[in-house]
């Protein structure tokens, strides 16, 4: 047992769980883990250690990361069961809600949720993703370097508050937010703002 | 004692039924067998997680969105401590959870916690990007070492060493040669340091 103990004091289960051992040492461990109870339960220990201190370090990630993310997946999921890939048109200062009807006019392109944002990919190249997005309340601070952001508004109002400057949005107009400039959508309606979105590659 | 046993019994489970059925039964039971340990273990935390890898290997989104909520920010602690700038780690993030997406299937679950899987992958993914990034400039390698930790001035020797192979992928070697650590006070530096990691997430 205190042959055990020894080898638990050692560090060569910290260094383990760490990733820092070679293969080899790793397949001794394993099999010291699978022999003996305490090994396996110092090992839970180390990893519940780094567990609990990745809880306590933890940083708010950016509130539209996770509906894109999960636009993304959907969009995936869409095109592996066999939905045909479309290029909605580019969004430009002359575009009108009329020229998304096809995408908008969709029975599954519909909010049901409690999101604050929900996003719904309609079109995907390298250069351009084209989404539809509800925003219930506002999208938090963003600044983009390398792509540009355009909207049209298609269903309630919003303000873009671009820096100090105000511009307030509703149907059928067009934005787009320039490189580098931090900016805030607040939704000044009282149903979700609806807009279609395009980032384009700068 | 139950947990470890029940774990280890259920991967010889997982052997057999290789033979006799799919792969992916095999994997289901092990799951399911996993899931029952925890619950005798009283973790329902962790058991809430391997039904949500079970709900996101049958293909329910919500249930990633789920998994997201829970673990996303824990994830993105660590992601901005080794690649420092937000555009490059929000990408990352996403990127973990579209891989949790496609491998859920081949999840273990009597190898680690669901936690601690999306813990190495975040630290994998950071640390690969910023190899990348320190490759394609090299003046700034040595910049990032020094600037790991926010109260590296007064950190000991012990957490430097714990961030340099946690934080910046160093070998544990690699780490004691950049700290002058002697090699053979290496392994017990790296076990205080976690040992003290949990002294400081208790409090």
């Amino acid at each position: 047992m205190t042959s055990i103990q020894e080898y638990i004091n050692s560090g060569i289960l910290e260094q383990f769980v760490l990733g820092c051992t070679t293969d080899e040492e790793a397949a001794t461990i394993a099999a010291m883990a699978t022999e003996h109870a305490a090994v396996a339960q110092e090992i839970v220990a180390i990893r519940e250690a780094i567990e609990a201190f990745a809880m306590e370090h933890a940083v708010t990630p950016n509130a539209v990361i996770k509906p894109f993310l999960l636009a993304t997946i959907d969009y995936t999921e869409r095109l592996k069961n066999g939905e045909a890939a479309t290029f909605p048109p580019l969004l430009h200062e002359q575009a009108t809600i009329k020229d998304y009807a096809p995408w908008l006019n969709r029975n599954d392109m519909v909010y049901t949720g409690n999101e604050d944002i929900y996003a719904r990919i309609i079109g995907y190249t390298p250069e351009v993703i084209s989404a539809i997005i509800w925003i219930n309340n506002y999208t938090p601070q963003e600044v983009h370097h390398n792509e540009y952001e355009k909207f049209l508004v298609v269903e309630g109002s919003c303000e873009i508050m671009i820096e100090d400057e105000v511009h307030q949005l509703v149907p059928g107009d067009y934005f787009m937010i320039p490189l580098y400039k931090n900016h805030v959508v607040h939704v000044t309606s009282n149903i979700a703002c609806k807009i279609i979105l395009q980032r384009v590659a700068a | 004692m139950a947990t470890i046993f029940v774990v280890w019994h259920c991967k010889s489970n997982c052997h057999h039924s290789v033979q006799w059925i799919t792969q992916t039964i095999a994997a289901v039971n092990c799951l399911l067998l996993a899931l029952l340990s925890l619950m005798i273990k009283d973790n329902p935390g962790a058991a809430e997680d391997l039904l949500l890898i079970q709900a996101i290997r049958n293909g329910d989104q919500p249930a990633l969105g789920t998994l997201y909520d829970k673990y996303a920010p824990a994830l993105m602690g660590i992601i901005c401590r080794i690649v420092h700038k937000d555009a490059i780690a929000d990408e990352i993030l996403q990127s973990v959870f579209q891989v949790v997406w496609q491998k859920a299937g081949s999840f273990d679950a009597s190898k680690q916690s669901v936690f601690f899987w999306l813990i190495s992958m975040a630290r994998h993914t950071a640390i690969d990007k910023m190899r990348i990034e320190q490759l394609a400039n090299p003046g700034a390698r040595n910049t990032i070492y020094l600037a790991t930790s926010p109260n590296s001035n007064n950190a000991t020797a012990e957490q430097q060493l714990f961030e340099l192979v946690y934080f910046n992928g160093l070998s544990c070697a690699e780490a004691a040669t950049a700290l002058q650590v002697p090699v053979e006070y290496m392994q017990k530096y790296l076990r205080l340091a976690i040992k003290n990691l949990a002294g400081v997430a208790e409090k």
